[in-house]
């Protein structure tokens, strides 16, 4: 990257790349963290995968598994994939990348708060990472960490006992101060510091959709905070918050977790329609159908979100008309969502669709995100959900919601942005071997799982050979192809880094402007320097104005007078 | 149809009925979403000189493509949500006006212990039937169950009764059912409980009316008490062994992979159940059908702790242990005890 | 704010204060965490009421003045930088400085006596709350303390960035209404 044309004085090193105040720099660290924390947990997944399609056997690059280590592998995928992955990935990388530039700033509002963040997060990482290899091993209480297993089952508590399980609340904990304070420069930056002409509604969807995600965030994760506190205390001190022993409830800490947890899948899935949105309407050379309509709608999924939490214990023992109140909202939460995807095919007709990289990746995400949705009405049905609750039917259901949010929509994300942010073009015949083996493994992992599920297949099991129901050679069938699958979707992974790294270091040179879309990012140079833009741009109009009528060009940049 | 387990109980068809609602629903708009989406991908991909419509869905007359079909979406969620209603009130909802047998359940690790009112009917009661791992129930007959847990939660799961309730320590749930045939079902656990949260099994075993009435009346037993001959372990121990030792560095191997640890250790103290240290050839009390004896931990009384763990509880521990059988066969049995012989 | 040469403020709200704004809030929603946690024992145990009578409610009564004093010094401060009074500002601040000192020094009196008569953190579930809810509200007055004790020596001594004691006197009124909360839920609720 250079930052020759800026009158920044010379930075070392140290200071351009690893203490940067750039939030270009700094979304790149939290988008590299991410990633390698996912082949983290990818890796995981292969290894307790592996264990359920061949049980008992040595696992290549592992060995033979315990159920301990088997329970510390669900558990750290779950958070990982969760909090390390997409979290860092959709909100804070796209946030910190895209937020200024596309809202015609030189940075965000308080630079240094926003290196702090990353440097916070960072530290939750490497706190993470170490309870793996402190005594007792990783924590293995389920990435729910529901009381009173998670402290222990109140038969021991200090800071030694149980140190993994300690150390994962403390990298959770410090992970949320990380995006808190990220937080303040989304909301400060995109109030305050938009270009002339850049109201409200001329802003592309990308920061509407960061904006009520970090919102979403900020209300929701205050009382898990508190609850993790009151987790914590419970382990080392002795007291008994959740200890039914001591007057404690156990159920307690699952309310202050779904509280956090279901508006937590929204601040994961806004980011990723605000990048469909930006991707759908530059390849489909179209306005979005419904701007508007689709605000509102996130808006009121962002209120609706509160409001559904108690649907992850339909059977915990909760007072059974609460579950009809949560039932309702739950099957409400498909309206906002229907809207949005109805809305996104709309945008497709009387297009002109190019299929790209991103393109495919941003088509793919509606096209199995609908999956995902469907399957939510089995399990929002409080009845239903009484028999497939804790099955691989759920398992199926949120892979097939967080999947395609995560990984199609970042990797739509990072494939779109490639150019913008490292200056050169990624091979499009790799991306697209990338895009055609990651969707049909992906489908081949998950989609036999519904089967499996409804079989009666119950989670967190290391070994099912005692269970004779559920050892039919159907279902041993699932379980490897399911396996073999993921290792080709892990595989596959390899050819996205290879084409990021090779395309990085000897892509050919890419344009300012190379989809020729209308936001303003695209308007400064590929990439940016340092401050971003030459001038503050002027903004005259939307950002999709695609195929306007009675104009020669299919776009109409944000910036242009005329 | 295939896609769920056969279904014995009397409200199980309620669940039954909504997965196939609710699958003609959401499978109908489902093909109909994906078939639009894919459609279009075809039909409007790019062309020479063709330029995509201006289409700012700002108005009714574009906006009613997408708020009709959500308004029909609307609709079929609240009659999900209706169908819903009627099956959660009836098996979560309240309790059947015949409750013809209480029962106590209590989730512990890792296993399930049941109580069962004896020939007086009551629970709390002196003939009190207790069994872990087993429970037995007559059919046709509603049965209120009182669910509890003793350390973390758990989660009381029978597929074939399409029936699933969390146990949480300090809260005593209340739930029913009702058997419709005659059978042995899997019991499972279903929220996590720590290492051993897989080997939590326990069966069902649903009798005739009649023939349950003669299982009380024996006392939790099938067979009428005082019918049982030589000790079948002694026997096992015996044939086992006579073909020499097993293999001490397998059977170390199998107590780890087969969760053994989980409950059992190896530093002499007390954890859920007793320690291996010192275990073989020592002298121990243990409980036997509510009496108290000494026994000598040899091979037979490590195969019935194995197979049988039930029958003779080690005294201050809980019977919670669920049985092995099927689960590790004899010969690896045999290299387990070998190696318990040289944990010293 | 090093860097708005080319971008304005656009909104009424100023980025600093803006910024306190997100702090409170997400503070807010992390104290409600509690507070919603206690109410809902509370409510489901009456003995509560027997155990909050022996936490001295004439100490908490104290230390709600001496909050209340603060937050008024606080407010003088920020009226004093308003008008680029240095000298006010500082005499203000440091009120409010010693403020929490005495704040936390009676706290640190009720906790010894309570302690001492056996009620530690782990005596039962409402010393549980107790020592976390006021033991988190202290750790926001150190907070507190110490940003205004920055806030003085990197800025106000050098009469530059005065609109930083508003962020600081935010802050401490903030962290004084936590204490309205707290103060009737554990001590004057029997």
């Amino acid at each position: 990257m250079s930052t020759n044309q800026t009158s920044h004085h010379q930075m070392t090193f140290v200071q351009k790349y690893i203490f940067s105040t750039d939030h270009k720099v700094i979304g790149m660290q939290y988008m590299i963290t991410g990633l390698i924390m996912a082949f983290l947990g990818g890796f995981l997944a292969y290894g307790f995968r592996m264990q359920l399609a061949f049980p008992g056997e040595a696992i290549p690059l592992l060995g033979k598994m315990t159920a301990g280590q088997y329970n510390e592998f669900i558990t750290m995928h779950g958070t990982i994939m969760i909090f390390w992955v997409a979290m860092p990935v959709l909100l804070a990388a796209l946030g910190n990348l895209l937020i200024p530039i596309m809202i015609g700033a030189d940075d965000m509002a308080f630079p240094t708060l926003n290196m702090i963040s990353y440097w916070v997060f960072f530290l939750s990482t490497v706190v993470l990472i170490a309870s793996f290899f402190v005594p007792g091993g990783a924590f293995a209480g389920g990435w729910t960490a529901y009381p009173p297993l998670s402290a222990n089952g109140y038969t021991a508590h200090g800071w030694s006992v149980g140190l993994g399980g300690n150390l994962w609340i403390i990298a959770v904990a410090l992970e949320f101060v990380a995006f808190l304070i990220g937080g303040i420069n989304f909301i400060v930056t995109t109030f305050n510091m938009r270009a002339p002409g850049l109201t409200w509604f001329r802003l592309p969807m990308m920061v509407w959709m960061m904006l009520s995600a970090v919102l979403i965030f900020m209300f929701a994760v205050g009382p898990l905070i508190a609850g993790a506190a009151m987790l914590l205390l419970d382990r080392t001190v002795g007291t008994g918050f959740y200890n039914p022993a001591a007057g404690g409830d156990p159920i307690l800490f699952q309310h202050m977790f779904w509280f956090f947890g279901h508006p937590e899948v929204y601040v994961i899935l806004l980011p990723t329609i605000g990048v469909l949105a930006e991707v759908m309407t530059t390849f489909a050379r179209k306005p979005i159908f419904g701007y508007k309509m689709i605000i509102y709608a996130t808006i009121g999924a962002g209120f609706l979100s509160f409001v559904v939490w108690a649907h992850h214990q339909f059977i915990a023992g909760i007072d059974p008309r609460m579950a009809t109140f949560f039932s309702i909202t739950t099957i409400m939460i498909s309206i906002p969502f229907s809207l949005i995807i109805f809305a996104s095919i709309a945008t497709l007709w009387k297009s002109s669709i190019t299929l790209s990289t991103p393109m495919l990746f941003a088509l793919g995400f509606i096209g199995e995100f609908l999956i995902g949705g469907v399957t939510g009405i089995y399990l929002g049905s409080s009845a239903f959900d009484i028999y497939v609750h804790d099955t691989y039917f759920v398992i199926a259901h949120f892979h097939y919601a967080l999947i395609p949010t995560v990984f199609f929509g970042g990797l739509a994300a990072i494939y779109f942005w490639f150019p913008k942010f490292i200056g050169r073009m990624y091979n499009e015949t790799l991306g697209k071997v990338h895009f055609w083996l990651t969707t049909i493994s992906f489908n081949l992992v998950f989609f036999p799982l519904f089967f499996s599920g409804m079989a009666g297949e119950h989670r967190r099991i290391f070994d099912y050979s005692m269970w004779k129901s559920l050892m039919t050679p159907e279902i041993m069938n699932i379980r490897i192809i399911s396996t073999l699958a993921l290792i080709v979707l892990f595989l596959s992974q390899f050819i996205f880094v290879f084409n990021m790294i090779k395309s990085a270091l000897s892509g050919p040179k890419a344009e300012k402007n190379p989809w020729k879309s209308n936001t303003l990012e695209w308007q400064a140079d590929s990439p940016p320097p340092h401050g971003n833009f030459a001038q503050t741009p002027v903004v005259h109009r939307g950002p999709y104005e695609y195929s306007v009528p009675g104009r020669s060009e299919d776009y109409w940049p944000q910036t242009s007078a005329n | 149809m295939g896609f769920l387990p056969p279904n014995v109980s009397s409200f199980g068809h309620h669940i039954d009925s909504l997965f196939w609602i609710i699958t003609i629903i959401v499978g109908v708009a489902f093909i109909i979403a994906e078939g639009i989406f894919l459609y279009f991908i075809i039909k409007y991909r790019k062309k020479d000189g063709v330029k995509a419509e201006y289409v700012a869905g700002n108005v009714w007359s574009q906006t009613k493509w997408v708020l009709i079909p959500l308004a029909i979406v609307i609709a079929l969620d609240f009659f999900v949500d209706i169908k819903t209603h009627t099956a959660w009130s009836e098996i979560k909802g309240g309790l059947p006006q015949n409750q013809d047998l209480k029962i106590r359940i209590t989730g512990q690790q890792f296993s399930w212990a049941y109580t069962l009112p004896g020939a007086d009917g009551q629970l709390d009661t002196d003939d009190d039937i207790k069994k872990t791992g087993e429970l037995h129930v007559p059919a046709d007959t509603n049965i209120v169950f009182d669910l509890e847990a003793k350390d973390v939660l758990h989660s009381w799961f029978v597929p074939a009764l399409r029936l699933k309730q969390d146990a949480v320590p300090g809260r005593t749930i209340r739930g029913w059912f009702k058997v419709t045939q005659p059978g042995s079902y899997e019991v499972m656990c279903a929220e996590i409980c720590g290492v051993g949260h897989t080997i939590m099994k326990s069966t069902m075993i649903a009798h005739s009316k009649e023939e349950f009435a003669q299982w009380v009346a024996n006392g939790g037993s099938d067979t009428a008490p005082g019918a049982g001959g030589a000790d079948p372990f002694a026997d096992m121990a015996k044939n086992l062994f006579a073909s020499g030792a097993g293999d001490a560095e397998k059977g170390k191997a199998l107590v780890t992979a087969k969760a053994c640890m989980a409950c059992h250790n190896l530093d002499g103290s007390k954890t859920v159940g007793p320690t291996y240290k010192g275990l073989f050839g020592s002298k121990r009390t243990v409980t036997a059908g509510g009496q108290d004896k000494e026994v000598v931990a040899d091979e037979a009384y490590l195969l019935r702790s194995i197979y049988e763990p039930g029958a003779e509880v080690v005294k201050g521990y809980p019977p919670a242990m669920p049985p092995q059988k099927g689960l590790v066969s004899e010969q690896e049995a045999k290299d387990i005890i070998e190696y318990l012989k040289t944990v010293k | 704010m090093a860097h708005t040469t080319q971008t304005v403020d656009i909104s009424e709200v100023p980025n600093g204060r803006a910024a306190m704004w997100w702090v409170i809030a997400s503070e807010v929603v992390i104290f409600g965490g509690l507070i919603m946690s206690y109410l809902l024992f509370r409510m489901r145990y009456p003995q509560w009421g027997e155990y909050a009578s022996h936490t001295s409610t004439p100490m908490g009564a104290l230390n709600t003045l001496v909050l209340l004093t603060s937050s008024l010094t606080v407010a003088l401060a920020h009226k004093a930088a308003t008008e680029k009074n240095i000298a006010a500002t500082k005499k203000y601040l440091w009120f409010t400085i010693l403020g929490g000192v005495i704040f936390l020094i009676v706290k640190s009196v009720e906790y010894t006596t309570e302690i001492s008569h056996g009620y530690t953190i782990t005596a039962n579930n409402f010393w549980s709350f107790y020592y976390a809810m006021t033991g988190l509200h202290a750790i926001h007055v150190i907070a507190g303390m110490v940003a205004m004790f920055l806030v003085m020596q990197i800025d106000v001594n050098k009469g530059r960035n005065l609109h930083r004691v508003e962020m600081a006197g935010l802050y401490w009124h903030f962290v004084d209404i936590v204490w309205i909360f707290l103060f009737p839920l554990l001590y004057v609720a029997k």
